[in-house]
């Protein structure tokens, strides 16, 4: 059941009905029911593998706190296990049919179907809360969860257990033990979000999406540079919308249960250097990992006197946190690249920031400003090409869209490609994409409750086209595209 | 330790050592982190040097916008630990 579907809505209104009518006791317990039934509706072997994950870290969690400074060796091992379940079921793919051909040797047959392993949605989530969970018992931190129900429903409370935000139990848990009653401001913001993130899932990103086309990127060599250009430019987008709207609707339903998430984006294709854009991009993914990974990192070195100009100060700590990042996407040669981009351009921005005093945002002349934007927009979107493709296919399409002669020879002979660069779709790409856009302006100017400032009429016009936008969306599409991140 | 000395110890490291600039004009409200005048590496430095000057460990979970924007947080927040 993805959460843009009929089932949900009706999923979802079932469980809030329950959820106000049973006493504030019972309320997690409805969350907890409604979440498994939830993870079961994809797969029952998700709901068994997470069930087990999180009676085993909730122990783990507690034996952790109890040895206190000794506790180093059950700390290790809980992290330890929850990377190997994510190694096991992330790759179980590559090693079932090694272990189906051996017992086929053997005599054993017809066992393929038995030994599939689905990768439950949402792991890779789910664990680096777990880790994040138990370093922080481990630091003091966090108090470790008394409830199992309460820590159950954190680990996988439905609205953001397939991709996120990825919430700290600390900040979680209070939620949790608050008094939740039906109120118009929640509702209200529901809402808002829950609109927002429909207009950007259903509306920008699945219609981009169905745009571009099935093969740009498994055969790049097919298309010239123009072409190439356009359809990253509509990939860039269409990413960013299909996140930030599952993200927004997740929030969006979080908030009618009176539970709110934290935002995961805050248009990051206006970040003017890259520390920027990783402020502004998967918001939560980022500050774990700068929490986890790059801060102890980096103090370590500066407290072993490498100080800040050291190389080792300059690229250890971008580096390995890029890499840690991309291989929480994937364990792919392409992904580690993407997570090398953004390493070196961390690297390169730090090595010129320590050249010369800071200077604050605004107070660089505004087309320094603009050009800083569209720099970090294009090599951003640059370093996409291997995060959805293959490595070979990735280094075809930069050496084609990046070559001035095939630039040239494309604007040589553009009479004969230019029905296939200017035409409907591309009318239709810069519109969805001029959307997504406005809508990150109003969010950067008015913020995220942009639509409450409008007169009621002018709420009425725009609430009536956005849903005129989502039924013509919604006809358009025989098969939406999944989410991008629920493959994670 | 004096509030005041702790202050202009952290305004002084910031302008020297982070931002880089000695004679910057640095407000006890004035948006750090939000304005680009640090970022992460900085933040890092900031709590090591606080470590070694102050004998006060901030966690790096704490070393976020919310929490260290200002002067007027960052002072607050090692004389909260210092006690």
């Amino acid at each position: 059941m993805t959460t843009t579907s009929f089932e949900f809505a009706i999923f979802t209104l079932v469980t809030l009905v329950l959820y106000y009518v049973v006493s504030r006791k019972m309320q997690n317990q409805i969350l907890l029911i409604a979440s498994y039934i939830f993870l079961i509706s994809w797969n029952i072997q998700f709901a068994i593998v997470f069930l087990i994950l999180t009676v085993v870290n909730f122990t783990a969690a507690q034996f952790i706190a109890r040895k206190g400074k000794r506790s180093k060796l059950a700390l290790y091992t809980g992290i330890a296990f929850n990377i190997a379940a994510l190694v096991f079921f992330k790759y179980a793919d590559f090693f079932v049919p090694s272990v189906v051909g051996f017992l086929q040797q053997i005599g054993i047959t017809q066992v393929e179907d038995g030994l599939r392993i689905l990768l439950p949605l949402g792991l890779s989530f789910f664990i680096v809360q777990t880790i994040s969970y138990l370093l922080d018992v481990n630091r003091g931190i966090t108090v470790p969860a008394s409830s199992f129900v309460q820590f159950a429903v954190y680990m996988v409370y439905f609205p953001r257990v397939i991709s996120g935000p990825i919430e700290r139990y600390r900040e979680f848990q209070p939620l949790l033990q608050e008094t939740r009653n039906f109120d118009r401001a929640n509702l209200d913001i529901a809402f808002i979000l829950i609109l927002q993130g429909l207009v950007r899932k259903v509306v920008i990103a699945n219609l981009l999406f169905l745009l571009v086309p099935l093969n740009i990127f498994s055969q790049p060599g097919l298309y010239q540079p123009p072409h190439l250009a356009l359809w990253l430019l509509v990939y860039t987008f269409a990413l960013y919308n299909d996140f930030a709207g599952y993200t927004l609707l997740a929030r969006g339903v979080s908030a009618l249960f009176g539970i709110p998430l934290s935002a995961n984006f805050n248009a990051p294709y206006t970040a003017q250097g890259f520390s920027d854009f990783w402020q502004r991009w998967h918001i939560t993914l980022s500050n774990w990992l700068r929490d986890y990974i790059f801060m102890p990192v980096t103090r370590n070195l500066l407290r072993r006197k490498f100080s800040r100009n050291h190389a080792v100060s300059i690229v250890l700590p971008p580096m390995t946190t890029m890499f840690v990042s991309a291989l929480w996407h994937s364990a792919s040669l392409n992904m580690l690249i993407w997570g090398g981009m953004h390493g070196v351009y961390l690297v390169a921005e730090r090595g010129l920031t320590l050249a010369r005093p800071v200077k604050r945002n605004q107070s660089a002349p505004k087309w320094r400003q603009y050009a800083s934007v569209l720099i970090v927009f294009i090599l951003v979107a640059l370093a996409w090409v291997p995060f959805r493709t293959a490595l070979p296919e990735a280094i075809t399409y930069w050496s084609i869209l990046l070559s001035p002669a095939s630039w040239l020879d494309a604007l040589r002979n553009f009479s004969a490609i230019r029905g296939q660069v200017l035409n409907r779709y591309t009318l239709d790409a810069i519109v969805l994409i001029t959307i997504s856009i406005l809508l990150d302006f109003a969010h950067l100017r008015l913020g995220e409750q942009a639509l409450q400032r409008f007169p009621v009429l002018v709420q009425a016009i725009i609430i009536n086209m956005v849903i005129l936008a989502l039924i013509i969306a919604s006809i358009a599409q025989n098969r939406p595209p999944a989410f991008v991140y629920q493959g994670f | 330790m004096d509030e005041k000395v702790v202050r202009e110890t952290l305004r002084n490291y910031i302008k020297k050592e982070l931002i880089r600039d000695p004679k910057y004009n640095l407000g006890d409200t004035e948006g750090i982190i939000t304005g680009g005048l640090i970022d992460s590496f900085s933040l890092a430095e900031f709590a090591v040097f606080v470590e070694s000057e102050f004998n006060v460990y901030i966690p790096d979970s704490d070393l976020t916008v919310t929490k260290m924007n200002t002067l007027d947080q960052m002072v607050t927040r090692v004389l909260l630990d210092m006690k």
